[in-house]
């Protein structure tokens, strides 16, 4: 036998083990009992409130009285429907809260409750989980009155036959059915049944107990595809979220530049353009002054061009300011080869679309000058119901697939952030067709 | 002197080009930061030239621009607007106002040329055109024909959309201006365009074939 005690034990492994009775779990097991007898007391009138027309019901009936039962019973109905979701959820919280006195894994929580009036009544009143708890409750309600008063019925009785002996002995009748128990070995016999009862009862209590953390658990764990469901939601929003966060801190990176570090440097280049008029005026264009000054305006004029690149390559101002097509025409016009873009699209989409549909179509663009050996690219922007349809077409060589690390995969999880998917069609010998869809509204 | 106009909301760039300007040989009667301020300050001036960002107060959208073209409505006031990237709708806009004369929109990173700037003014006040070389890329790269085109004659093209002269074609290109003669000639018999000696009709007609693509 392994010791008694390891992070997974529970009372239902130790009602297994020979020596149960020897551990804690016996006692474990009754603890549990007298607070389901706690419970009980504690739910036991409201409960009654929902019973009581049903046996109303019945005694209206076995007296004729059809109108009176069929009224009752409809009030019991309407109170079963109103309390006892109500019922469940405290009934569940304290049965989740006990469990740890007998089985220390812990139960899943039951899902929470919408706090608005409207959806939490829906929730409350209409959903199969509720009324899934509420059978619970009522399971739970019929087992704890059968085990309370089996369990006050068998406890009497132990305690009268191991109290045999000393009632014998202070000369007071013993009678067990017919029987009459006078002799000190009749009576030492029933002492000992009385034990074995005890006995049995440490194994009959434990047993419930293990038998309502089972009906608990089983319960709450059916609400798992739910919170999966739910999860899964949340996981989607939260994607979607740090997206939009990351763009809008491009945004706000591509601002403060565009506001600070570019226009300063525009206007010390200017500064220094004219300072070179004047130099090569006043002392001649050989001066080692003026070829000084202009070696300082040109590297100013290399360092414009690339900070305007690198604040393009963060988000393009004119996709913020005009739009996607506008954005696309200025992305396009830097191609190594001739890349016509048509839009269909009247009106603006919301930002984070335009700026999913502008990188992502950067990286379709991307791949076709890395792979598709085309001289030729077409980009058509348009809408397909609530979607904003995006397609690249290139008269390159085909072939193309999805790799793991590839920029099509890239482009689909940043599609999929935003709720979007990505299409590739590429025949070998082309043409390849990348179509990229994103909705307008999520 | 030209008198000049000068819209600009950034302080620092603003200051500069007065300077630049002044530097230039132009005469800075006013220097505003929003279009409705360049709107009454040619009201009260009356200048040769506006020189304008495109976008501006209040609206941070091409205020700048709207104001350019009303002003243009009612004569060719010349126009150099100025931009932070390249829009061909901006440049649509100010190709058609006043049939596309006197006007020039260039990327506002090209006032650091010091020098080509002020050619582009100058050409703009004598009622030239002048398109930011960007625009003229974007336009030919949307136009099939132009595989007709040598390779020296589409770079001959854009130069010449850019509102160039042909002795300044001839002068980057490092050939002779009889040359860029014959390129021009050449390019406007592949794109069937009326040969013209007046370089200006030359450059608007070019700019016409260009944007009938779109």
């Amino acid at each position: 036998m392994p010791p008694a005690t390891s992070s997974h034990d529970s009372a239902w492994r130790a009602l297994r083990r020979r020596r149960y009775l020897l551990g804690r779990w016996p006692w474990r097991g009754l603890a549990y009992t007298v607070l389901t007898l706690v419970v009980w007391i504690v739910f036991v009138i409201p409960s009654i409130a929902v019973v009581a027309p049903f046996g109303g019901a019945v005694d209206a009936l076995s007296r004729g009285q059809i109108v009176g039962a069929g009224g009752l019973l409809l009030l019991g109905l309407a109170l079963g429907f109103v309390l006892l979701p109500l019922l469940a959820t405290p009934s569940m919280a304290l049965d989740r809260w006990r469990t740890r006195v007998v089985d220390p894994r812990p139960v899943p929580a039951p899902l929470r409750a919408p706090s608005e009036p409207g959806p939490w009544l829906r929730d409350r009143y209409l959903t199969v989980r509720r009324w899934r708890y509420a059978g619970y409750f009522v399971a739970s309600m019929a087992l704890r009155t059968m085990l309370l008063t089996a369990l006050s019925l068998l406890v009497t009785s132990a305690g009268a036959l191991l109290a045999a002996p000393i009632l014998s002995a202070r000369s007071l009748p013993i009678n067990v059915g017919p029987w009459h128990a006078d002799t000190p070995l009749e009576t030492g016999s029933l002492a000992v049944i009385g034990a074995l009862l005890v006995a049995a009862l440490a194994y009959g209590w434990t047993g419930v107990a293990c038998l309502e953390v089972a009906l608990l658990r089983r319960t709450l764990d059916a609400d798992r595809t739910q919170r999966l469901a739910e999860e899964l939601t949340e996981v989607g929003a939260s994607r979607t979220r740090l997206v939009e966060s990351f763009d809008s801190e491009r945004r706000r990176i591509e601002r403060d530049l565009h506001d600070g570090a570019q226009q300063r440097l525009v206007s010390l280049a200017m500064g220094l353009g004219v300072t070179r008029l004047e130099v090569v005026d006043a002392l001649g264009a050989d001066h080692p002054a003026a070829t000084g000054v202009a070696a300082a305006h040109e590297q100013a004029k290399v360092l414009m061009d690339e900070l305007r690149a690198f604040v393009r390559g963060i988000h393009p101002k004119v996709l913020t300011d005009v739009g996607l097509p506008a954005a696309l025409d200025q992305l396009t016009a830097s191609m190594p080869f001739p890349v016509t873009v048509t839009s269909e699209l009247a009106g603006r989409p919301p930002s984070p679309v335009e700026t999913t549909a502008y990188f992502a179509t950067s990286e379709a663009l991307t791949n076709v000058v890395r792979h598709a050996g085309a001289t030729r690219a077409t980009v058509s922007l348009g809408r397909e119901g609530d979607d904003v349809v995006v397609e690249v077409r290139d008269n390159g060589h085909g072939g193309a697939v999805a790799r793991p690390d590839s920029g099509l995969t890239w482009m689909a999880d940043r599609l999929a952030a935003v709720g979007g998917s990505v299409g590739l069609s590429s025949p070998p010998g082309g043409p390849t067709v990348v179509r990229m869809r994103i909705p307008e509204s999520r | 002197m030209t008198r000049v106009v000068l819209a600009e909301d950034g302080t620092l760039l603003r200051e500069g080009l007065v300077d630049l300007l002044g530097r230039l040989g132009f005469e800075v009667v006013a220097a505003v930061g929003d279009a409705e301020a360049l709107v009454a300050a040619v009201e009260e001036h009356d200048p040769d030239l506006v020189v304008t960002d495109i976008r501006m107060p209040p609206g941070f959208s091409d205020e700048g621009l709207r104001a350019a073209c009303r002003l243009r409505t009612r004569r060719a006031l010349p126009v150099v607007a100025l931009s932070q990237y390249v829009e061909r709708s901006y440049a649509e806009d100010l190709l058609d106002s006043a049939g596309g004369r006197a006007v020039g929109y260039l990327l506002k990173d090209r006032v650091v040329d010091v020098e080509e700037f002020g050619r582009a003014l100058r050409t703009v006040v004598g009622g030239g055109t002048v398109v930011d070389p960007e625009v003229v890329r974007q336009l030919m790269r949307r136009s099939d024909p132009l595989d007709r085109l040598t390779e020296r004659e589409r770079e001959v093209l854009a130069l010449l959309a850019e509102g160039h002269s042909n002795l300044a074609i001839a002068e980057r290109l490092v050939v002779t201006e009889a040359a860029v003669n014959k390129h021009v000639g050449n390019i406007l018999a592949k794109l069937d365009l009326p040969p013209s000696a007046d370089s200006n009709r030359r450059v608007l007609a070019v700019l016409t074939w260009l944007r009938r693509r779109d």
